[in-house]
């Protein structure tokens, strides 16, 4: 039986996680409970990158003894039960995941892309041996994951490993200004940007990678640096940052000297993203005079959304000002414990305050 | 809106005009909860399932779609 090792035991007898090998013995025992089990499992190595002798023993066979591993299970009810587990680390390998071959070469290679979700994917099954021959596709595929297009994320990617290729390729030549410099990509591709324009595309350029100004290739922002800090192992320092961290947050502590992600370019990077040739002729359309009734429901309907949003900015901020009014909650009750009603109710309460007190249009009335 | 949840509504109004306190609405929604399923509503000092008890709260009286 073909199977794959788990785990760096010997890694000098080429007992590496992820090795394959085929089953050929086995040594078995006796159990706490009678019962027989697997002691030690003795494999044959898969083309090791040396030649493996153990005393007793074929070329390239090994012993692969068993290992305990401990855990602790949780219960609903919290409690928990420590647990053992005695077992040979291997996995049956009649088949392994894209993520599993990566640096695998097989020369016989059948691949199931239908389950395959991208084209990194793709990429990994298609490519772990050289050649089409011995290459065998067992099923149909999408092939429109890999002629598809790139996402704008990916091509965005691509453009600026293009001009960071070329940056060091001037670099090497000699010919890039001195005042195009930078610690990291970003800044440094601004700085060539600033000096060459931003319609300026390198030589080599795949085609589909080209920018022009109908699919521009816009100015990097710059990113500024978080400066160094040398964090003092003094324990009461410690503790002060624990307690900072802890009331700024909840739950998610930030990384000291982290700036926060500018919510603005984020949308630009997802309007970059976004740009389809479907979307922007209907957004043409929402502008136009005398709209058809097509046109004028999208018309109706966009400033319906703009209504609803001012509705609800409106109700936010009547909200606030309720929120002092309201009552705070209910006194618990000591002897028939009343936790649950309590908190269902006041949030019951809650919204019926806002039902009653909020006029709305009627239609997004919250009255219970 | 079920039986429980207009007495509760008619209880916050009472709140809300100053005539009751919200604790004697609460107990009013327990008094009718309680002998549906005293093991699932119980008094004393015992606890009372959330999930159990929003869902006697919210759930509809009327049949609103059938399949």
């Amino acid at each position: 039986m073909p199977v794959m090792l788990k785990y760096n035991d010997t890694t000098e007898c080429c007992i590496t996680k992820g090795a394959e090998a085929t089953v050929i013995g086995w040594q078995t025992e006796q159990g706490p409970e009678g019962q027989t089990v697997l002691e030690t499992l003795f494999v044959e190595l898969k083309d090791p990158p040396k030649m493996i002798k153990i005393d007793g023993l074929p070329d390239n066979v090994v012993p692969i003894t068993r290992h305990i591993i401990a855990t602790i299970c949780y219960l609903p009810n919290d409690d928990k039960i420590p647990l053992s587990r005695d077992q040979v680390l291997v996995l049956p390998n009649f088949v392994m995941t894209d993520y599993a071959s990566q640096g695998h070469t097989r020369p016989n290679n059948i691949v199931d892309l239908n389950s395959c979700n991208n084209h990194q994917s793709y990429y990994t099954c298609l490519s772990r041996s050289a050649s089409a021959n011995g290459k065998i596709i067992v099923q149909g595929f999408v092939p429109k994951i890999v002629t598809g297009g790139t996402s704008g994320y990916l091509r965005q990617e691509f453009r600026e490993l293009e001009l960071l290729d070329e940056i060091t390729r001037l670099k090497y030549e000699n010919i890039l200004p001195d005042h195009v410099v930078g610690d990291r990509c970003n800044t440094i591709i601004c700085e060539f940007q600033q000096w060459k324009g931003t319609e300026y595309v390198p030589e080599h350029v795949h085609p589909s990678l080209k920018w022009n100004p109908r699919d521009p290739l816009h100015l990097l922002g710059v990113t500024t640096d978080s400066p160094w800090q040398i964090i003092k192992n003094n324990k009461t320092d410690k503790n002060k940052d624990k307690k900072t961290n802890k009331s700024d947050t909840m739950g998610f502590i930030a990384a000291k000297g982290t700036i926060p992600v500018n919510t603005t370019s984020c949308t630009q990077k997802r309007k970059q993203d976004m740009e389809e040739p479907e979307l922007s002729p209907k957004r043409k359309q929402l502008s136009m005079p005398a709209p058809t009734p097509q046109k004028q429901k999208l018309v109706n309907l966009d400033n319906m959304e703009q209504q609803l949003k001012k509705v609800k900015k409106s109700e936010t901020s009547l909200i606030q000002k309720k929120l002092p009014e309201c009552p705070q909650g209910l006194i618990w009750d000591n002897e028939n414990y009343s936790c649950a009603y309590d908190s269902i109710l006041t949030i019951l309460l809650v919204i019926w305050s806002y039902g009653q007190k909020i006029p709305l249009d009627g239609k997004h009335d919250l009255k219970i | 809106m079920n039986r429980f949840m207009n007495v509760l509504s008619s209880g916050f109004h009472q709140v809300d005009n100053g005539q009751d306190t919200l604790e004697s609405a609460r107990d009013r929604v327990r008094h009718l909860l309680h002998p549906k399923n005293p093991n699932l509503f119980p008094y004393g000092e015992m606890g009372t399932s959330i999930s159990e008890m929003t869902e006697q709260l919210l759930k509809s009286d009327d049949i609103i779609a059938s399949s």
